[in-house]
């Protein structure tokens, strides 16, 4: 919106998203990002390097050789301590000449190979002087058996219930760490698979993001306590007393514990990295005590979590990302490879993006609020029989008040060892009452059918706000592990399949796979591409630069015969961050969003071609 | 863009004053002007320098900035996922396996080509490759141990110093406090290498290959002498 700011015509929209120049030497593969007390600004690179930034805008670099860290702990301005693949390491400036002579470590102690997937996420402290870490787990892409001179701890490839992609064959791979001021390292929680985002929220309660793969529906928001199970079962092969030979999927599944926020896949991002609550006391906007998430995938999730029944759960929202070129963010463009976040002192949103594993861009990039307060769901809450939904702003009360305006559905995952899951039990959801708030910034909601242990989506494109303006960001999901009244299903939001469904990927897992018609294929197609694909490839096909193809411009994409491009659906391309769909789509869902890429982006004429030269 | 005139100019005087220089070996008394323009030119080359320093990966090689060696941790077969590969001065470069407080490699050459290891390579990460020649390798299970000789001892990897010369890596062995220092002989003719035992001034022993058993003397300072010295003629 246009305003008069200081005498001056100013466009104000809700958002800046500004650059932040980095220092030359400075190579990119930026992999965390934090504040000190003084204002010190720290990043880490892949490249092994710290580098800081002074109050006077002076960058210098702090330290290097590090092993591809993933996160700092800003102690002084000669004081950092980094979470890198072997160790928690303290960098001391000794002599005040800016950089760091003296490598102290910390804490180390866990299994660790030269595969390219094992990292030591980090990093946060807590009250008691704690850091938190998270250990990721081993990728089977790279086959080849760790020599006994490329890895450290005891070696043990056993498969835990069922074979997957991803494996804890070295101590404590998969599990989340707590590591005292003195170095003492306590695994704390199990069931991780690329927990690549950290958190502490205000009241001290840890949160931990992990990311789509075996075991894992979607990327979530996860709180963990010690002894909790968050469902990849390799990592329970180093608990106390498993007994590894008779896990089953069936024995596991009471165990997992649900995410507090599920980020359904594509449309809440691909990759999820570091949670950050703002508690900017309104500078950055109207979302205080909420939580952004930096996402590999070109985008940032909001999350608004509350306690119910005992436990944490809430809704997540798309922040910037998905819709920043209008209107509500103005200046450059999300970086894809958006990883770590940090609050600023001055209240802005500091966000660290790398290129790596075949996609993302490198680059430093700073979220200004500028004091408009644009038109979105500012939060979901449970409430009995139903959910209460707050708007930034004071709505149209005609409109408020229909129950046909609130597009309401249900979903929830299988617990399964393949890559991902499709959505299961997916159906609409009547709303049969709408209580307007006197204010008109909310609406009590009450559906026709409430359970815990569903995802529940909500769309809400035709609502205005008084000055007739839609919501700018008009979708919210909801994670209901619990009731008000306390009851949910053991494992929240995932479920067993029955004996009776078809597995995922399989021959007639789907009615479309029955189907050959073109045109309903390209129908369902576009469906399935907007929540699957767009995320990476983009609504216009034209993917993420240095990331997803472009299938629109880049001819050679689509030029592939439909066996090639139906196997890279299935397979995924790992080296290029693609995941595999095999496990999540059908045959027929698979085939109806190739005929939609097809009759959108390529050749209207679909059909076997000859595979086109590499 | 074409160069503006003035600088073309400048640049012209510049090359002028330091081929009379150069040739006359006089000292030439510059005006303020041009004294500024050589004062900005040698930042701007030494701020280059550093740059090319940096990415070239020599150790030591930046100009302007304090000289230091270089530490990486780096994925090396025989030496763990996370080796120290440090670069001493003169083209001198060890390997140090930490969890077994180990040297195990020494070379001559430079510092190796990183693109395996370091992201932008592709997703995998393969081992490194030290270039030049090897003067030193080792593969003992413990190849230094105090007190006695048969028994490998617990070691602790406590981090590293950077010097202007050297490195300390810093160690526990069986719970005593060791630090080692690693420092190339000037000219390259070898390696210094000096482990401080603190208070203990037990008998320490280093495994050779092939099994032999050598007990290690102390230098004037008490420190335990390992040094690697392969001599100017091996360069």
């Amino acid at each position: 919106m246009l305003a008069i700011v200081g005498g001056a015509l100013t466009l104000r929209a809700g958002y800046r998203l500004e650059p932040v120049e980095l220092p030359t030497g400075l190579r990119g593969g930026l992999s965390g990002v934090a504040f000190g007390a003084d204002g010190t600004l720290g990043v880490t690179t892949r490249w092994g390097e710290v580098w800081t930034r002074n109050a006077a805008g002076e960058w210098r670099r702090f330290g290097s050789g590090l092993n591809e860290p993933m996160g700092l702990v800003i102690e002084s301005p000669r004081s950092v301590v980094v979470a890198h693949r072997p160790e928690l390491i303290r960098l001391v400036d000794t002599n005040g000449d800016g950089s760091a002579e003296r490598y102290e470590v910390v804490a180390t102690g866990w299994g660790e190979s030269a595969n390219y997937h094992e990292f030591f996420f980090g990093l946060k402290r807590d009250a008691a002087g704690n850091f938190l870490g998270a250990l990721s787990l081993t990728s089977m892409a790279d086959k080849k058996e760790p020599s006994p001179g490329s890895r450290r701890g005891t070696y043990d490839p056993t498969e835990v219930a069922a074979p997957t992609g991803h494996h804890s064959d070295l101590p404590w791979r998969g599990w989340a760490v707590q590591i005292s001021p003195t170095g003492v390292v306590q695994p704390v929680a199990s069931g991780f698979r690329q927990p690549a985002g950290l958190g502490l929220s205000p009241e001290g309660d840890w949160f931990v993001t992990d990311n789509q793969g075996d075991f894992k529906a979607a990327c979530g928001l996860l709180h963990v306590q010690e002894g909790d199970f968050h469902g990849h079962a390799s990592s329970l092969k180093w608990e106390k007393g498993f007994a590894v030979k008779t896990a089953t999927l069936e024995s596991l599944w009471p165990r997992v514990k649900s995410p507090a926020v599920v980020f359904p896949h594509g449309v809440m991002g691909v990759s999820a990295g570091e949670p950050v609550w703002d508690t900017t006391a309104g500078r950055f906007g109207p979302f205080t005590g909420q939580v952004l998430v930096a996402d590999f995938g070109q985008i940032v999730v909001r999350a608004s979590l509350e306690r119910v029944g005992g436990v944490w759960q809430g809704a997540c929202f798309p922040f910037l990302g998905r819709n920043d070129r209008a209107p509500h963010v103005t200046g450059a463009r999300l970086l894809g490879g958006t990883l770590h976040a940090a609050f600023a002192p001055d209240g802005s949103l500091y966000l660290a993006a790398t290129a790596g594993w075949g996609a993302g861009e490198d680059g430093l990039q700073r979220v200004v609020w500028d004091g408009t307060i644009t038109p979105e769901i500012q939060e979901v809450n449970l409430v009995e029989g139903g959910f209460r939904v707050r708007f930034t702003q004071p709505m149209e009360r005609g409109r408020l008040a229909e129950t046909g305006r609130y597009q309401l559905s249900r979903f929830r995952y299988y617990y399964q060892p393949t890559y991902g899951s499709p959505r299961v039990d997916e159906s609409p959801v009547a709303v049969q009452t709408v209580t307007v708030a006197p204010d008109g910034r909310s609406v009590v909601l009450k559906p026709a059918r409430l359970e815990a242990g569903f995802v529940y989506e909500l769309t809400v494109p035709e609502l205005r706000t008084q000055s007739g303006e839609g919501i700018l960001n008009p979708l919210v999901y909801y994670t209901v592990n619990r009731l008000v009244d306390g009851s949910g299903p053991p494992a929240g939001v995932v479920r067993l399949r029955r004996a009776d469904e078809a597995a995922p990927g399989s021959a007639n897992a789907n009615p479309l796979d029955k189907v050959t018609a073109e045109p309903v294929l390209r129908a369902a197609g576009e469906g399935i591409y907007r929540l699957y694909c767009s995320a990476c490839h983009q609504p216009d096909g034209r993917g993420i630069p240095g990331g997803a193809a472009n299938l629109r411009e880049d001819k050679t994409r689509l030029a592939k015969s439909d066996d090639v491009l139906l196997a890279t659906l299935a397979s995924g391309i790992e080296a290029k961050g693609m995941p595999a769909f095999g496990g999540i789509l059908s045959t027929g869902q698979r085939r109806a969003v190739l005929a939609y890429v097809r009759a959108t982006f390529g050749d209207p004429q679909p059909g076997t071609r000859e595979p086109a030269p590499e | 863009m074409p160069t503006p005139t003035c600088v073309r100019i400048g640049r012209l005087r510049m090359a002028l004053t330091c081929a009379a220089w150069g040739m006359a070996g006089m000292v030439v008394v510059m005006p303020e002007s041009m004294r500024g323009l050589a004062r900005a030119a040698g930042v701007a080359e030494a701020g280059k320098a550093r740059a090319d320093a940096r990415r070239s990966g020599t150790p030591g090689a930046e100009e302007g900035v304090k000289s230091r060696v270089r530490v990486e941790r780096l994925y090396l077969e025989g030496a763990g996922p996370s080796a120290l590969v440090v670069g001493l001065a003169d083209g001198v470069g060890v390997v140090v396996e930490p969890a077994a407080g180990a040297v195990r490699w020494v070379w001559t050459g430079g510092f190796p080509d990183l693109g395996p290891v370091r992201p932008g390579a592709g997703k995998l990460i393969d081992a490194v490759k030290l270039p030049g020649r090897v003067r030193f390798h080792d593969e003992s299970e413990a190849p230094v141990r105090c007190g006695d000789s048969r028994k490998p001892p617990v070691v602790v990897f406590d981090g590293y110093d950077l010097q202007t010369d050297a490195v300390e890596v810093r160690y526990r062995f069986d719970g005593k406090p060791v630090t080692d220092r690693l420092r190339a002989l000037p000219g390259g003719v070898g390696l210094e290498r000096r482990l401080e035992t603190g208070d203990d001034r037990s008998t320490w022993f280093e495994i050779r290959e092939g099994g032999e058993v050598r007990a290690l003397v102390r230098d004037e300072r008490g420190r335990l002498v390992l040094d690697r010295v392969w001599g100017e003629e091996n360069r």
